[in-house]
């Protein structure tokens, strides 16, 4: 009864069941009782207020989590601020270095001596 | 802007939620006999689904208005399964409390996983695949539980003295 018509097992009941007549019999029994049995499964309907309740509270629910969103958003744009603050601060770090110092006196030094070889 | 565009989309998923307010009810209602803890079930299974499958919920309210729509069934089914799953663990506590309910034969003095299966199989659209994973259970264990279910109801219906003369009548 349960069993998809594409399936193994059904198809090798129903092959007994074309053949067994005392099984058939018994099965139609079955399925007929089933199908009285079947008004008595019930589909429960919701009222009015109980579904704007739920409405509510769903509604709320998605508030919350739609504030949390935003404030994750927020969270993310600061924390990416401050990373691109940091690195701005390094690079001028970076450019009064000793490094970048020594860089600028070789830079001068090879400008200096460039500039009197052309002349 | 980018702000607003995120509302948007978690509005649609709202929407479809709140819409799916009638099925879930009556799932959730011959679950747990009870007008409150049905709609108390229903309100908390979409918590749970949010929080447990946030990354899922990202990917539904991310999507825009005609993928909600592609994305129901999905939906639809991992919220049956989160209020399947919840029912069962406060099924058993409210058990004592439904006993009024359940000492009256037919449909609702079924096994728990008996009545679900049974509802899910006769009272809802989904396939049999789609009951094997609300109820994670494989699927001879669905099979048998439907069995049970069918063999029960008709026993508890054929015990009731107003049915009793119907189903004679028919052997």
């Amino acid at each position: 009864m349960d069993l998809h018509p594409e399936d193994k097992s059904y198809q090798k009941i129903k092959k007994h069941m074309d053949d067994c007549q005392v099984c058939e019999g018994a099965y139609k029994k079955f399925e007929f009782k089933n199908l009285e049995a079947k008004i008595h499964i019930p589909k429960p309907q919701i009222d009015s207020e109980t579904k704007e309740i739920f409405e509510n509270e769903i509604h709320e629910l998605f508030k919350t989590l739609d504030l949390n969103e935003k404030a994750l958003l927020r969270k993310k744009i600061k924390s990416n601020i401050k990373k691109i603050d940091v690195a701005g601060i390094e690079f001028i770090k970076n450019l009064a270095s000793k490094g970048m110092i020594k860089t600028y006196v070789f830079g001068a030094a090879l400008f200096v001596v460039l500039k009197q070889f052309f002349d | 802007m980018f702000l607003n565009k995120i509302t948007m989309k978690t509005l649609d998923l709202e929407k479809f939620i709140q819409g799916l307010s009638t099925d879930l009810y009556s799932f959730a209602f011959i679950l747990i006999p009870d007008d409150l803890q049905a709609t108390q079930l229903m309100i908390d299974s979409v918590a749970a689904l949010v929080i447990q499958k946030k990354s899922l919920v990202d990917q539904w309210s991310k999507s825009s208005a005609d993928k909600v729509l592609e994305h129901s069934e999905e939906i639809k089914l991992h919220l049956y399964k989160t209020l399947y799953d919840l029912s069962k663990k406060r099924y058993h506590q409210l058990k004592a409390g439904l006993r009024s309910i359940e000492d009256n034969s037919g449909f609702f003095a079924l096994d728990f996983d008996d009545k679900a299966v049974l509802f899910l199989q006769e009272r809802s659209e989904f396939s049999s695949e789609m009951i094997e994973f609300i109820s994670s259970k494989s699927k001879t264990e669905v099979l048998a539980h439907l069995y049970s279910a069918r063999i029960n109801m008709i026993e508890g219906l054929s015990a009731r003295p107003g049915l009793q003369n119907d189903f004679r009548n028919h052997n």
